[in-house]
């Protein structure tokens, strides 16, 4: 078989075995087939490649148009995500949604003690009215304490020590995420940036576990806004969640007019671990306990 | 060309699928309305990008990949005899799917994670998450309460409770092409909601 009749079959598409075999031999030692062969392919590339070009020129003009509102809303789609899991928690948090409160039952463990939270609708109110009752009662008892000055002036000492901590704390601390955390809250603090320093505490303990140094830090900014039933709230809650020294020396410090003041502050001294803090230490020297 | 080779390896659908959605945008395609390329963007540009950003590419391969996309994907549909035979969706994802193994092997970078089944959802370790809650996070929460009741529902199971969105349309009586659609208006008007309200130019302003 020539070449011209090799080359025809193969524009036809009529190539046996054997022929694609003599196809193949001939296209790799004669220069002049070769040459056809490749310039028939770019003919057949370049009348395929016509609606490709207007279809590929179509989808580029509407991609100019859409891509960047495209990745606005995948971005938009991320903050979405956060947000809603911001919003959920919060949700789960202040009881709104009691559908999900309902599946819900946290039982938190202190001190030997089981707190169920949210066993039943009932139990829920009573306790409320409880709450609201021992909270009145005890807000009363404090505003009427001689020892306010004293105890503010305590905690100032000690927010202003652990600011100082936070604010010099090395890039080596094993916590840095937690650290640049409180760096930042007492930093907005300082600017009177209340609102934003709580959205940063919420923030990062998203996708941390909220335990006692949440709270701690909730507190913080309570206290610096004046609000100390909130602190000492949030205080307590820091106990609750396991902080048996410093937590517990500022709530304790806090209802100091209190039958259980007494008791706290023996636990806090008892307990050799928390002793070992300068901070506690001190604060119980210049309180002279 | 380098993906001409790849695009010849689909076999033709043969039969008209039933999803009315798919439907819809391929006979705006057919008739070049560009409204049908438009609605791929928005409804398979993410899924698409999920799959490369997950595979080792970038945002630009990503931006690539989807363009050659569409362009075999349109080729096919305005052939004369093309009939869908599976999920639009499918399709797209198949043909993406193979021009990025194919790159992917001619780079010769190795691994590869199937990410077709998975939901696009956002997490925390997404390359387009951010990893700081902001400003505009609660306001996004805040502004939550204000789109429809079903759109509240839609985008919580989705983003939230992260069902999938075919569960969720089952639930509430959607086919997936209905629901995927229903899903895209509701971010349309929460995002709307979001940039009308006064606090989000003074967030952008900071």
């Amino acid at each position: 078989m020539n070449s011209e009749t090799l080359f025809n079959r193969y524009v036809g598409g009529e190539l046996s075995a054997d022929e694609q075999k003599l196809f193949d031999e001939l296209y790799d030692q004669d220069t002049l087939f070769k040459a056809r062969v490749d310039h028939h392919q770019e003919l057949v590339q370049g009348i395929q490649a016509i609606p490709d070009q207007s279809i590929r020129q179509e989808v580029g003009e509407v991609h100019q148009v859409e891509i960047k509102k495209t990745w606005d809303n995948i971005e938009f789609e991320a903050d979405v995500t956060k947000a809603l899991k911001f919003k959920n928690q919060e949700t789960i948090r202040s009881g709104e949604d009691t559908s999900l409160k309902k599946d819900q039952q946290r039982v938190t463990k202190s001190n030997g003690r089981i707190f169920f939270i949210g066993q039943s609708k009932v139990f829920a109110i009573a306790a409320s009215i409880l709450l609201v009752i021992s909270l009145a009662l005890t807000y009363n008892w404090f505003t009427r304490s001689s020892g306010e000055g004293i105890w503010q002036e305590a905690l100032t000492q000690a927010y202003d020590q652990i600011k100082q901590g936070a604010q010099t704390s090395g890039l080596a601390d094993p916590d840095q995420g937690y650290r640049n955390l409180q760096k930042l809250v007492f930093d907005l603090l300082d600017q009177s940036e209340s609102e934003k320093a709580m959205v940063a505490i919420e923030g990062y303990f998203i996708n941390h576990p909220r335990d006692f140094t949440y709270h701690q830090l909730k507190a913080w900014v309570y206290f610096k806004n004046k609000k100390w039933d909130q602190a000492r709230t949030a205080f307590q809650a820091a106990v609750l969640e396991g902080d048996s020294c410093l937590s517990k020396l500022y709530y304790a410090l806090m209802i100091k007019n209190s039958q259980e003041f007494g008791k706290l502050i023996l636990e806090v001294k008892q307990n050799a671990s928390c002793m070992e803090l300068e901070l506690v230490r001190s604060l119980l020297t210049r309180q002279g306990l | 060309m380098i993906f001409s080779d790849i695009a010849n390896i689909y076999q033709e659908p043969t039969y008209m699928n039933e999803n009315p959605v798919d439907h819809q945008i391929i006979q705006a395609i057919k008739s070049g309305d560009r409204d049908g390329i438009k609605q791929l963007y928005q409804l398979y540009f993410n899924m698409i990008a999920t799959l490369i950003l997950k595979n080792n590419g970038t945002r630009l391969d990503a931006e690539d990949i989807f363009q050659e996309v569409l362009v075999t994907a349109i080729t096919k549909v305005r052939l004369a005899d093309f009939q869908l035979t599976s999920r639009l969706s499918s399709y797209l994802y198949s043909i993406a799917k193979n021009m990025w193994l194919y790159r992917l092997r001619k780079e010769k970078k190795i691994g590869f994670v199937d990410t077709e089944n998975q939901e696009n959802i956002p997490d925390d370790n997404s390359p387009e998450g951010s990893d700081s809650f902001e400003e505009k996070h609660l306001l996004i929460a805040k502004v939550f309460d204000q789109i429809s009741e079903e759109c509240r529902k839609i985008l919580n199971e989705y983003y939230f409770e992260k069902k999938a969105l075919k569960d969720i349309g089952t639930q509430m009586q959607y086919t997936e092409g209905s629901i995927r659609v229903k899903k895209l208006r509701c971010m349309e008007s929460l995002k709307k909601k979001v940039e009308a309200h006064p606090d989000y130019i003074k967030i952008n302003e900071l």
